[in-house]
């Protein structure tokens, strides 16, 4: 989550050349001037990808009462964004392809896949301004009248089916809305600024991307030292992320674009496994190869991905997240021992006498792996079929289970008898923190623990209240409303 | 720049670094004529790897064998020199990483600090050794693949060296595997594509981080070093916006003025990056800056500052030799001892900047032929540097090559005419001689 913190910490060798080329005023080796001090952390915020969410859209029933037409995917980016990030503001890079991507076979590889690419623009290059009055939007020539900064993007949809890659361009040059920089420079944010934001495509496809508030929550400091869920008893929990902004692109789709069979699944079809996606996020970088002394860009890498929450946090061991984020979800076999004896386990039972099962846990390899069968005791079926599944990270989502009214949707989901909430898919209310630590210590197996029905970081909500419509996450928060001080908190690297 | 609550924690090598860095900062007091506060704390943000540093000293505290915490600590040290050039930190990573390897041996991440470590102290071979232990033990986690290509770059060892780095960002484009790239192509002699490597490497960096601003400054250097002014000043500006009073961008600012002719200005931004940083580069610029700007007492007292930091640095066991090595063949013409120290220099690192300066220094002692041999195999992967041009192409005119030499010297006036404000009018200079 916000701290894939691959901290590589490079080197360096030299001063050396600091000397040659400090003696003469203009460097000649740029690089190796500074080698000793080359640079240390490479966080890569812009393509790090920090949640993902899927869930049938509450707020669409069709003609049917226990039918929604339409699924929704989110995936967020740039971690810890300060309102008041100014005078430079968050964007999306230009130079990263942004995917969500949609398995319905069970292979664990992308059968439908939608990339974003985005490309920004200076009204007035002469000005580092953002904004250089209040921003308004003008219907007319669909633009934003005083925004200096303007990001676009494209969007691609590939669609592979028995060997054949269809690629097609759902869309050209659509706006992102500016981000909340504050009143005077971004008034009636929500109301006149986000709505030309909000794209309805040919295909029926809904698409927003921009800056949101970060629906996730959790006590950063509790979650990631163990230790601290004591204390927190004591001093009251604290949502390490109140007030800090995300930039979100959000999907609404016709669930027959997402479904092995094209159909829309009904809620007689909740035991068919063909009613199930998995849907993982990533963000991409090229690779460029000079070998040959030209310029070509030889191919895109994963540098982070997303389907289950906190995988990268609490599953994978810290030598193998470089590797993880490297790795598509179809080739997660691998890390299979981490699921079976998850060191969390043995960290929750030396704390707290949580009394999980450390060895063997098919629960959690079932949950987070390979989806639930049909015929399990929990009559949810999350694995995606026909068919033997294969080992994925894949957030799955049983399109057929019928959506709760936000207003009576709780925070537990399935543990709460919800079966539309996580782990069947994630809605912005599911506290995953919570649900994770009790799936950890053992509560989805057949014998759960005692503890394991009552551990808990104690931040139960978002901050923001979610939106009832497209795109539902919170509007983002203002810069001139919040400052914090500076940096933010992170918990020890996990 | 030291705080107090650290003293009671230092082991004794550690406590010797603080006196030397005592030492140096009243040098340069002193040196400086007292015309301004000693070094004192960055005004850069630094709140952040000072948390790093309490949290991991809080977990060591609680739990002694906390390996991780360890290498978090002996990180977060190692980012600290890099934010405020005092090298004291160095014994600090190496004891929590030791400590920490020691405690869980197949630790990568004290290994991949001891690694860092031995780069950032010019042990490279050393540094090689890290980089592949780490590996096999971790094949998982990347960092160990940079500190195995920066190891085998600076040894000379270029076509492994860059496959190593050609690997890393195929398995991890970011701002550490594009800016290695960059180093590549601009060993090549690709400027533009080390251009366009940095550019990408900047795109991956988080605004205002440390690491960012240096890439800007690394871009703004090879856009300078191929004569774009106007985009080198861009770049350090950005970077300066980006993180206010970062010393590198004071510094690669104070170049690129200096490149425009702009000396006193130059000059203030060059004593500004001294101020914040105690890195011998800085005087240097400055002493260089003294010299055109008609100042030989001033940059006398640079050049003595320079000795104080290398002294400063070589205390906390940075190899310096090589640097020491090029700033006195600048200074004076090499004696036989000296001579000896860079030749004993080079053989550390054999690559094309060893190659590169103990070349000048035998030109500048007047072997001619033996210098000359070094800078043709400085030149031998074709890299297009127009100081490194000048060193050849004054070897070759000293070694009674004129042809070679009106080559050289026109390749380095062509890359960038304000190459330096020293020695490019000795260039155009000795140009005239060979051509005419």
């Amino acid at each position: 989550l916000h701290q894939t913190r691959s901290r590589w910490l490079v080197a360096g060798p030299l001063a050396l050349t600091a000397a040659v080329t400090a003696a003469v005023l203009v460097p000649g080796f740029a690089s190796g001037s500074s080698h000793r001090e080359a640079p240390g952390i490479s966080q890569d915020p812009t393509a790090d990808n920090t949640d993902v969410y899927a869930f049938t859209s509450p707020d669409d029933p069709s003609t049917k009462q226990d039918e929604s037409r339409t699924a929704t995917l989110i995936a967020n980016y740039i971690p810890l964004e300060e309102p008041s990030g100014g005078p430079n503001y968050y964007q999306f890079s230009d130079k990263v392809r942004y995917t969500i991507n949609v398995d319905n076979t069970g292979d664990g590889r992308e059968d439908v896949q939608y990339a974003f690419r985005f490309h920004t623009s200076f009204a007035t290059p002469s000005t580092f301004l953002y904004a250089t009055g209040p921003v308004t939007y003008d219907a007319a020539s669909r633009s934003y009248k005083n925004l200096n900064i303007v990001q676009t993007y494209d969007v691609q949809k590939i669609t592979r089916r028995g060997g054949r890659t269809v690629v097609q361009t759902l869309a050209r040059n659509l706006l992102t809305p500016p981000d909340n920089a504050g009143g005077k420079s971004t008034p009636n944010y929500a109301s006149a600024l986000v709505p030309p934001a909000i794209h309805t495509l040919k295909d029926g496809t809904r698409v927003f991307a921009g800056q949101r508030d970060d629906p996730f929550f959790v006590d950063l400091g509790a979650t990631f030292d163990l230790v601290n869920l004591e204390r927190r008893a004591q001093t009251g929990p604290d949502d390490g992320l109140t007030g800090y902004n995300v930039h979100t692109i959000a999907l609404q789709v016709p669930k027959s674009q997402l479904t092995r069979k094209g159909n829309t699944p009904a809620a007689k079809d909740a035991d068919d496994p063909s009613s199930v996606i998995g849907v993982y996020a990533a963000a991409e970088r090229p690779v460029v190869d000079f070998a040959k002394g030209g310029k070509a860009t030889v191919g895109w890498k994963q540098v982070s991905r997303l389907g289950e929450p906190l995988v990268n946090e609490v599953v994978i061991p810290i030598g193998k997240k470089d590797a993880w984020n490297a790795t598509d979800p179809a080739d997660d076999a691998q890390f299979l021992p981490f699921y079976q004896s998850p060191g969390l386990a043995a960290g929750l039972n030396a704390l707290f006498g949580a009394g999980a099962p450390t060895t063997n846990r098919n629960d959690l390899v079932a949950v987070l792996l390979t989806g639930l069968p049909p015929g399990n005791p929990f009559g949810l079926v999350t694995q995606i079929g026909p068919g033997t599944p294969a080992l994925a990270d894949l957030l799955r989502l049983n399109l057929a289970i019928p959506p709760t009214p936000p207003d009576k949707q709780d925070r537990l989901g399935v543990l709460a008898g919800q079966a539309d909430g996580f782990p069947n898919g994630r809605r912005l209310v599911d506290d995953v923190v919570d649900i994770e630590l009790r799936a950890v210590a053992g509560v989805l197996t057949s014998n759960p623990p005692a503890a394991s029905k009552a551990l808990g970081d104690g931040v139960d909500t978002n901050d923001q209240p979610f939106l009832s419509t497209f795109p539902y996450v919170a509007t983002p928060i203002a810069g001139v409303e919040t400052a914090h001080p500076r940096p933010p908190t992170f918990p020890p690297a996990p | 720049m030291i705080s107090s609550r650290r003293l009671p924690r230092l082991a004794p090598a550690a406590a010797a670094a603080l006196l030397a860095l005592g030492l140096a900062i009243w040098l340069f007091s002193a040196l400086r004529g007292g015309s301004s506060a000693p070094a004192s704390a960055p005004a850069v943000a630094t709140a952040g790897t000072d948390g790093d540093i309490a949290r991991a000293r809080a977990a060591i505290a609680a739990n002694p064998r906390d390996a991780g915490a360890r290498a978090r600590l002996a990180d977060a040290a190692l980012e600290k020199v890099r934010e405020t050039g005092d090298p004291s930190w160095y014994p600090a990573a190496e004891d929590a990483a030791r400590r920490g390897l020691a405690i869980d041996p197949r630790n990568v991440q004290a290994m991949d600090a001891l690694g860092t470590l031995a780069l950032a102290r010019h042990r490279f071979a050393e540094g090689l050794a890290w980089g592949r232990r780490s590996r096999a033990a971790e094949p998982g986690s990347f960092a160990s693949y940079g500190i195995e290509g920066d190891a085998l770059v600076e040894l000379g060892r270029y076509r492994a060296g860059f496959a190593v780095q050609r690997r890393a960002l195929e398995l991890r484009p970011d701002l550490g595997s594009y800016s290695r790239a960059s180093y590549v192509q601009e060993l090549l002699g690709d400027r533009r594509g080390a251009i366009a490597l940095m550019s990408l490497a900047a795109d991956a960096g988080r605004p205002g981080s440390e690491s960012r601003a240096w890439t800007l400054v690394q871009l703004g250097l090879l856009r300078l070093g191929s004569g774009d002014r106007a985009g080198a000043e861009r770049d350090m500006r950005q970077a300066l916006a980006e993180r206010p009073g970062d010393a590198r961008a004071l510094a690669g600012l104070a170049r690129t003025l200096a490149a425009a002719g702009r000396l006193d200005a130059a000059a203030a931004l060059a004593r500004e990056a001294i101020d914040r940083v105690p890195l011998p580069e800085y005087p240097a610029l400055l002493a260089e800056l003294d010299t055109a700007r008609g100042r030989p007492a001033a940059a006398r007292r640079d050049i003595a500052l320079v000795g104080a930091m290398q002294r400063l640095l070589a205390a906390n066991g940075v190899r310096v030799d090589l640097d020491i090595a090029l700033i006195q063949a600048d200074v004076r013409r090499p004696d036989a001892h000296a001579i000896a120290r860079a030749r004993a220099a080079r053989a550390t690192r054999p690559g094309v900047i060893g190659d590169d300066v103990l070349g000048w220094v035998l030109t500048r002692a007047g072997r001619c032929d033996a210098g000359l041999g070094y800078a043709r195999r400085s030149l031998r992967l074709g890299t297009r540097d127009a100081l490194m041009l000048f060193h050849a192409g004054m070897a070759a005119a000293c070694a009674g090559h004129p042809a070679e030499a009106a080559g050289r010297l026109r390749a380095a006036l062509a890359l960038n005419p304000h190459f330096s404000v020293r020695w490019a009018p000795v260039a155009r200079r000795t140009l005239a001689g060979v051509a005419s």
